[in-house]
């Protein structure tokens, strides 16, 4: 069980990121938001998490790139696309607003994933303390 | 204000706009228009959020307060006249409508400008403009003004869209902690960027935190945590690994995509019954057994589960 048990390990937590993954779009998928639909897409294209890392690099570069003319429209353009590459879909909306419609709608949506992650981290913990304990 | 009445509706926007930064305490009511009185309340926050901003976003939250050309020019429509008569913080409001109504008479000479050299100027002769409203200012151009369809429903559309992105902003503002205090767009759009790069962190802390602690209680009777009917996936992952590997998480149906990817894996049963096992607890945490807020996913996960268990 040794090969299984370091499979199991990798896999496992992949298995949790999978699985979050799922539950966030399924918590959210109910509610038919454009996110929620371009993270159950991703998923199913298994495309991982690079995208975050990615982002903020190419803000700072455009960041730098841009200081000739509006140094504030081109600092405003890179966030905007940074937001636009964090949230799931967020590339396919042209329209701050609708960007920031989604954007409010997914940072609800993480809130509670997080908040639901950690009360069941929590009673999990608890469990294991009082089953691994004994 | 009678002026509503027969004012355009852009102008009402901006006219309650003005309105509202004066006498906001008032808290008037725009009586029959389109931005009703919760858009102008925001408009106005968004003033005091962004008024201190970039430029660009002065010209939107103060779009037509250069416009005050209050100059001259008698117009038609508007009835000027019966707008003086009124206080003087509504006399931006008659200036605003001179003002549009200005461009309507005299025609279409420095419409042509660019948006943004008219929002710069606006931005530098806001507060000039809302003293005086004797102002003369012929190079601005007049999003307000009715002749020129074209450039109208640009301007109304640009105008209207502007708002709507503040309000978008104001809203997240009150999601982001600790985003009260920041005025700027480019600020706020940083600790937004921040606040979601943290919580997708901490969803993926938290998900390796429920990797570890779940496969360690898996070896344990699992009989505590899963009151009832999901116990037996969670207690004999291995039993669940043939039901698993014919139905490959039936359960989680849109996911079945990714999770089938795991199915070939020899080792894969192991990730599907941690995953059985997961919405196992949660499915029952959901039912109320704990004080969680589950309620949220109770509705969603419980299809899932009663597929899983079939």
């Amino acid at each position: 069980m040794d090969t299984d048990g370091k499979a199991d390990a990798g896999l496992l937590e992949r298995s949790r990121r999978i699985k979050t993954a799922a539950e966030l779009g399924l918590a959210r998928s109910s509610r038919g938001r454009h996110w929620s639909r371009a993270l159950l897409l991703r998923r199913r294209l298994l495309i991982s998490k690079e995208e975050t890392t990615t982002t903020t690099r190419a803000a700072v570069e455009v960041e730098k790139l841009g200081v000739e003319d509006e140094p504030e429209e081109k600092m405003l353009q890179a966030r905007v696309r940074t937001l636009q590459r964090l949230v799931p879909g967020g590339e396919e909306i042209m329209e701050a607003e609708r960007l920031f419609e989604e954007t409010a709608d997914y940072i609800e949506a993480l809130q509670e994933q997080v908040s639901a992650m950690r009360a069941l981290a929590c009673l999990l913990h608890g469990f294991q303390r009082t089953r691994g304990g004994s | 204000m009678q002026c509503l009445q027969q004012a355009p509706v852009s102008d009402l926007s901006v006219l309650e706009r003005q309105r509202l930064h004066f006498d906001w305490q008032q808290q008037e009511q725009p009586s029959r228009h389109s931005y009703d009185a919760d858009l102008c309340v925001r408009s106005l926050n968004s003033f005091t959020c962004f008024s201190n901003g970039l430029p660009d976003l002065a010209q939107y939250s103060m779009p037509v307060a250069s416009n005050f050309e209050e100059a001259g020019v008698a117009v038609s429509n508007c009835n000027p006249k019966r707008r003086r008569a009124e206080s003087s913080p509504k006399s931006k409001d008659e200036s605003n409508c001179k003002r549009g109504k200005q461009e309507t008479g005299g025609g279409g000479g420095g419409r042509s400008e660019s948006r943004q050299q008219n929002n710069r100027k606006e931005a530098s002769g806001d507060t000039s403009s809302y003293k005086n409203e004797e102002h003369p200012k012929a190079d601005y151009i007049h999003v307000r003004a009715r002749r020129g369809q074209a450039t109208d429903s640009h301007s109304l559309a640009e105008r209207v869209r502007r708002e709507r992105i503040s309000q978008r902003m104001k809203y997240l503002q009150e999601l982001v902690p600790g985003c009260s205090k920041i005025t700027g767009k480019a600020g706020m759009l940083d600790e937004i960027i921040n606040y979601v790069q943290s919580l997708q962190r901490q969803v993926e802390f938290l998900s390796m935190k429920l990797a570890a602690v779940n496969p360690l209680a898996a070896d344990n009777n699992y009989s505590n945590c899963s009151m009832g009917i999901s116990s037996e996936p969670m207690e004999q992952p291995f039993l669940h690994f043939n039901s698993l590997q014919a139905h490959p998480c039936s359960g989680l149906d849109m996911y079945m995509d990714s999770s089938s990817d795991l199915v070939p894996d020899g080792s894969s049963f192991v990730s599907c019954s941690a995953l059985n096992s997961l919405y196992g607890v949660e499915f029952q945490l959901g039912r109320g057994t704990a004080a969680f807020p589950f309620q949220s996913f109770q509705g969603n996960l419980l299809p899932n589960n009663l597929k899983m268990e079939i």
